[in-house]
């Protein structure tokens, strides 16, 4: 046996160590990447599953343009109050030409152009109780709203609208009321 | 034994070099594939609108993978919008990021609450997908979209 085949196989044991870290390394990457991955899509789907909310007490104001609406969180999820941007406020209902109208409402307290929602400022504390998480929308307390529409879209009065919240976490849950 | 060297050299490289790319390649469909195992949307609402006449759809991004809804790497000029209409007609509709000149039904894309501006639509935020078209007769339709990455939303709806 002469010194060029044990140089060659050194750089074949050398390649087959390496192969073996490769291939090693592969499945590694590839199975950590499948577990975070079914990890997070499952974290999802609990999230989803466990957050809900009801609404009541919908009440048209006497000007057709202003809704008020309670919201109770059911679920066991908490949302805090940076999260109330990434709730959902779709309103159908007809105007008042008879015309049907569906909005999506965003949430701002502070700009006064139509279509957006915001807490309830007459209502304290809001969420409701304010034990513990004042600020954030805890299982079990109670989110008081105001919806404000543009002034050509007016709520007829006496008919039927539509009001759904869509959570976060994408659950959703909606009510009709009388305008 | 020059030669032998030489080869064993050759060999070694050739093996590593195809090693290597075997791991990048298996590294690349793991990320793709855990884009679009974190990835999830669901359709929220819908809406009919007139002049122009066009039908309203507002999707959540209920998932982990962002997307860039504007500049030159948009993603929604990669989506697929099917719309099967009351007649059972289906419909495809290309993107049009300003809106339809000819053919007059394309669809659009707005994000709604960008929060912090970012441009990308992010866990929570919703877009607006405006689906222009010529009428909206009344009925029952489908829409279905699909991201650039094969993730997909379906849902009924009625007007």
């Amino acid at each position: 046996m002469g010194f060029g085949t044990i140089i060659a196989g050194i750089y074949f044991v050398a390649v087959l160590i390496v192969s073996g870290y490769v291939v090693t390394d592969t499945v590694n990457h590839m199975s950590n990447t499948a577990y975070n991955s079914v990890l997070t899509a499952s974290s999802m789907q609990l999230e989803k599953v466990r957050s809900s909310a009801t609404i009541s007490g919908i009440i048209v104001g006497e000007t057709h343009i202003v809704i008020y609406a309670n919201l109770t969180n059911n679920g066991e999820v908490r949302i805090v109050s940076g999260e109330f941007a990434q709730i959902d406020i779709i309103l159908t209902y007809e105007d008042s030409t008879g015309s049907t109208q569906t909005h999506w409402c965003f949430y701002n307290s502070s700009d006064t152009s139509q279509d957006r929602w915001f807490l309830n400022a007459t209502i304290h504390p809001n969420p409701f109780p304010s034990i513990v998480n004042p600020q954030d929308w805890d299982p079990s307390k109670t989110l008081s709203i105001t919806i404000v529409l543009g002034q050509p879209s007016q709520i007829m009065p006496g008919s039927i609208g539509y009001l759904k919240v869509v959570l976060p976490e994408g659950s959703s849950t909606a009510q009709t009321f009388t305008g | 034994m020059i030669a032998t060297i030489i080869a064993a050299s050759v060999f070694t490289g050739a093996a590593l070099s195809e090693l290597y790319m075997f791991e990048n390649t298996f590294k690349e469909i793991g990320t793709k594939n855990q884009q679009v195992y974190e990835s999830s949307i669901t359709i929220i609402g819908e809406a009919q609108a007139s002049t122009p006449t066009r039908i309203v759809v507002w999707v959540k991004n209920v998932g982990t993978t962002s997307f860039p809804i504007s500049g030159a790497n948009s993603d929604p000029q990669y989506w697929d919008v099917f719309v099967t209409f009351p007649s059972g007609n289906v419909t495809k509709f290309s993107y049009s990021a300003t809106g339809c000149g000819s053919p007059t039904e394309c669809f659009s894309v707005a994000l709604l609450n960008d929060i912090g501006s970012t441009g990308m639509w992010v866990t929570g935020e919703t877009i607006q997908l405006t689906i222009y078209v010529n009428t909206v007769p009344t009925g029952s339709y489908q829409i279905s979209l699909s991201l650039s990455n094969g993730v997909s939303a379906e849902d009924h709806f009625s007007f």
